[in-house]
């Protein structure tokens, strides 16, 4: 609710990443020097299951959980998940959403029918007021050489946008969280993440 | 982690024993000591129960070194017959029960406030409002307890022992004891009714001093201001975790100088001085806790007591049921004060929109969905009453499977089923309770059936591990906490041991056998017990994939698959899918190769991916 704090929502499904990715970012945070709030909404341990993180980075934050209506940039790693989320974005405030859905077993087994792509943007930028970048982020890190480095590719295309945060703090928290071994796929999947919403940004522009 | 965290605080604070049991929000405290366990010089154990736990606790802290046990909110019933004598006897080392309850129900099966079984118990608690506060109130509960020779609560929420935020390390304590001394002294330690009645007094002698000491406990801190609102002077008593969303809320609200602040974390008893200062120097004050209206009705006797004449609010503002977010305190802390607030009706029309549920499943491969396809094949048709209990398989009451009816508290499944048993005799009662659950408090119901003769079929699914709450070592695993090796108890040996009528372990994979088995059971008179044996699906992946082996995922063989719909409507895999004209196809990127929907496939239609593509491209 202030210039000085930056509010993040994310949400995806069990097994995506998510809470690896907000690791990442509220370590971004405590590297440019912030204090740093979050939460994981875990749920049980079995995969497959709607999950959510918040991460909250300022001078001076206190709850850990962003308030409804108030995220600056709702990071969605799955269409219906964010849609479940999209009640925590501001007026104004960023979308960044994976366009590849993974539809729930409801959906499978066909007692549901999942929602259609281009009508949960509609409802992201009329009725929430947000602005949307959509792109297939699950293709891009499948690019990068790993289908697990989803996570970073969003946040590649996060710090794309201008908030308190400055691409190298990004860098720096994946190089401090990330093993040897997958440092590199995951710097190249920030890459990825990052050329593309500089793309959409432009065109946005344009 | 406010978990990480906690487990940091029994580290610095020189811990020379941790104990649990497993459970979501707690588990984490324990999960990470065992990491450490080696490096730090201190004992870890996820022991059969809570109950077990908290004994292993109070020996260690009757042998004057420091232990802290670790549990939900839930596991504190099991473990409660000790901890309700443990404060009548006092604690010499550092003794603290960290109770991680879950306001809200996101992984339990009710949201019982912990605080007034502290009441109960005589235990005081330290309800911390960050992880770095929960780092420093474990290290601090541990000096106190020790100061005062008296067991502590420090009471977490989900919420808390799921946050993460930055958290700064302190030094490990290295003027603790740590060599465990045995004095007898049956005058704390032998409760007989001499021992209870001379306990008692002194146990409501050293209630006073606790009560004193409140007041100085660092982690309160009351803040008066002189100002008013709309003519009223106004004050918050914020406790624990929902003090981080007061004081955004109070500044969101432009209260904040507005406003005197009590921010409370001995929540029982209370630190009388503080409240009454407060009580004394505003017209109303609001409490802001989650679930039961505790404070309040302890503010509302000291306001009684001491005639202060303040109005108290809480729960007229504030939801008893599901855990505070700063939307609920926001709006609660506005109409308290009367200053409009922003409104949410934006965000309530996005909350409308229509997204199909995402209910948790049965992983690809996971073993129980094999276990339960069996069952249900062969038990549905006599009409069972099956009595199931908690764990990843308790999943098997939705459908598909439905072969779960009941689902109360862990060992209750056992147990309900002695109960059905008995009432319907004519019926096939069938427990379903996973290995972990077994062992926990199954088997008393176990062996009261055997006992009283019931006719009752107990399926045991042994996962080899706790999976639900991530894949902890039970009495039936080969190792312990802290990775060394363990002796595995066999709970088929447990139940031939007890006397069952007729005792099978099968491998669920190997269907033919489990139905036999099943079959043989449902015509046994008397007791009998099916151990379905197959660890858990996840650990088998994470070990293949650390080994730098491939996952050999399977494909349907479109021109074998006749649309009959068993692998999608009664295994229901996730991984498998339904195509339009209702054939399946398989999400090879989420299956695992477990081959389970091959073995039920009436047309041989699954068949690894590899040898589809081999032919495909031949
Ligand atoms: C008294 C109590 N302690 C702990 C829990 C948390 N809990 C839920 S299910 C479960 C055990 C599950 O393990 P298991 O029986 O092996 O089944 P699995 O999940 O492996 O299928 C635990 C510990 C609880 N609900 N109640």
């Amino acid at each position: 609710m202030s210039d000085d704090v930056l509010d993040v929502v994310i949400a995806g499904v069990g097994g995506q990443g998510t809470i690896t990715g907000a690791a990442v970012l509220g370590r971004a945070g405590v590297i440019a020097g912030y204090k740093v709030r979050g939460i994981d909404n875990r749920g049980l341990a079995q995969r497959g299951g709607a999950v959510m993180s918040h991460v909250r980075i300022g001078r001076d934050v206190n709850s850990a959980m962003v308030m409804d209506g108030e995220a600056d940039v709702l990071l969605g790693f799955e269409p219906s998940e964010a849609l479940r989320r999209a009640y925590f974005i501001k007026q104004g405030g960023w979308i960044l959403l994976n366009t590849k859905p993974i539809p729930p077993i409801t959906v499978t087994i066909g007692r549901e029918s999942y929602p259609d792509i281009d009508g949960i943007i509609r409802t992201f930028k009329d009725d929430a007021g947000a602005r949307v970048l959509a792109f297939d982020a699950s293709e891009l890190a499948n690019e990068a050489g790993n289908p697990i480095t989803l996570n970073t590719v969003m946040l590649g295309a996060f710090s794309a946008l201008d908030t308190l945060l400055r691409p190298g703090h990004l860098e720096a928290a994946i190089r401090e969280s990330f093993r040897r071994k997958l440092q590199d796929v995951n710097l190249v999947a920030f890459q990825l993440g990052r050329e593309k919403a500089l793309e959409l940004l432009r065109s946005r522009s344009g | 982690m406010g978990n990480e965290a906690m487990a940091r605080g029994a580290i610095e604070a020189g811990v020379s024993v941790a104990t649990g049991y497993p459970g979501t929000p707690a588990a984490e405290i324990i999960d990470t000591l065992g990491r450490v366990a080696k490096d730090v010089g201190m004992y870890v154990e996820w022991s059969v129960n809570e109950k077990v736990a908290f004994e292993i606790a109070l020996a260690a802290s009757y042998s004057r070194v420091r232990a802290i046990s670790a549990m939900k909110h839930v596991g504190a019933n099991v473990a409660h017959d000790s901890v309700a004598t443990a404060a009548y006897m006092g604690a010499r080392g550092g003794l603290l029960l960290i109770s991680c309850d879950d306001p809200g129900s996101w992984s339990s099966q009710n949201e019982q406030d912990n605080r007034i079984f502290a009441m109960h118990a005589y235990l005081p608690v330290i309800e911390p409002s960050s992880p770095q506060e929960a780092k420093d109130a474990v290290a601090y509960a541990l000096d106190l307890s020790e100061r005062l020779g008296h067991p502590v609560m420090l009471r977490s929420v989900v919420f808390l022992s799921h946050a993460t935020g930055d958290v700064v390390l302190g030094p490990v304590r290295g003027d603790v004891n740590k060599e465990p001394v045995w004095e007898r002294n049956v005058d704390v330690a032998v409760f007989d009714a001499r021992g209870a009645r001379i306990n008692r007094s002194r146990l409501l002698e050293r209630w006073e001093r606790i009560r004193e000491a409140m007041n100085e406990v660092p982690f309160n801190d009351l803040e008066i201001v002189d100002a008013s609102v709309n003519g009223r002077r106004l004050g918050v008593i914020a406790a624990g975790l929902a003090y981080s969303y007061v004081v955004d809320a109070l500044r969101w609200l432009d209260l904040e100088d507005k406003v005197s602040l009590l921010k409370l974390s001995t929540t029982y008893p209370l630190p009388a001085r503080l409240v009454g200062r407060l009580l004394g120097s505003v017209d109303d004050v609001l409490v802001v806790e989650e679930l039961e209206p505790f404070i309040e009705m302890q503010t509302k006797a000291l306001a009684y007591e001491i005639g202060a004449s303040a109005g108290i609010h809480g729960k007229k503002y504030l939801p008893v049921a599901r855990e505070l977010n700063p939307r609920k305190v926001y709006s609660a802390l506005a109409a308290f004060a009367e200053v409009g607030g922003r409104g949410f009706s934006r965000e309530d029309a996005l909350m409308e929109n229509v997204i199909p549920r995402r209910p948790p499943v049965f992983c690809p491969g996971c073993p129980h969905r094999m276990s339960f396809y069996a069952l249900r094949k062969i038990t549905r048709s006599k009409k069972p009453i099956y009595s199931g209990d908690i764990g990843c398989y308790g999943l098997g009451y939705l459908p598909p499977f439905e072969v779960i009816d009941t689902i109360i508290a862990m060992g209750a499944g056992m147990g309900l089923a002695n109960g059905f048993s008995l009432l319907f005799p004519d019926r096939t009662t069938i427990a379903v309770v996973g290995d972990s659950t077994f062992f926990h408090a199954s088997i008393p119901a176990l062996v009261n059936a055997i006992h009283h003769n019931r006719k009752m079929i107990a399926v045991i699914l042994d996962n080899d591990v706790t999976a639900m709450t991530g894949d902890q070592p039970h009495p039936g695993t080969a190792r312990d906490a802290m990775g060394n090796p363990a002796k595995r108890v066999m709970i088929e040996e447990v139940a031939e041991g007890a006397g069952a009528r007729y005792v099978e372990v099968v491998d669920p994979t190997d269907i033919r056998r489990s139905e036999q088995a099943f079959r043989k059971a449902v015509a046994t008179d008397g007791v009998s017990v099916i151990v379905l044996r197959r660890p858990c699906e996840l650990i088998r992946v994470r070990e293949k994939l650390r080994a730098g082996e491939k996952l050999e995922p399977y494909q349907i063989d479109l021109e074998r698959c006749t649309a009959c719909k068993i692998c999608y409507d009664l295994f229901s895999c996730p991984a498998i899918m339904r195509l339009d004209d209702g054939k399946a196809m398989i999400d090879t990127d989420l299956c695992t190769g477990c081959g389970d929907c091959a073995r039920i496939c009436p047309f041989n239609a699954v068949v690894p991916l590899r040898e589809l593509e081999g032919r495909v491209g031949a």
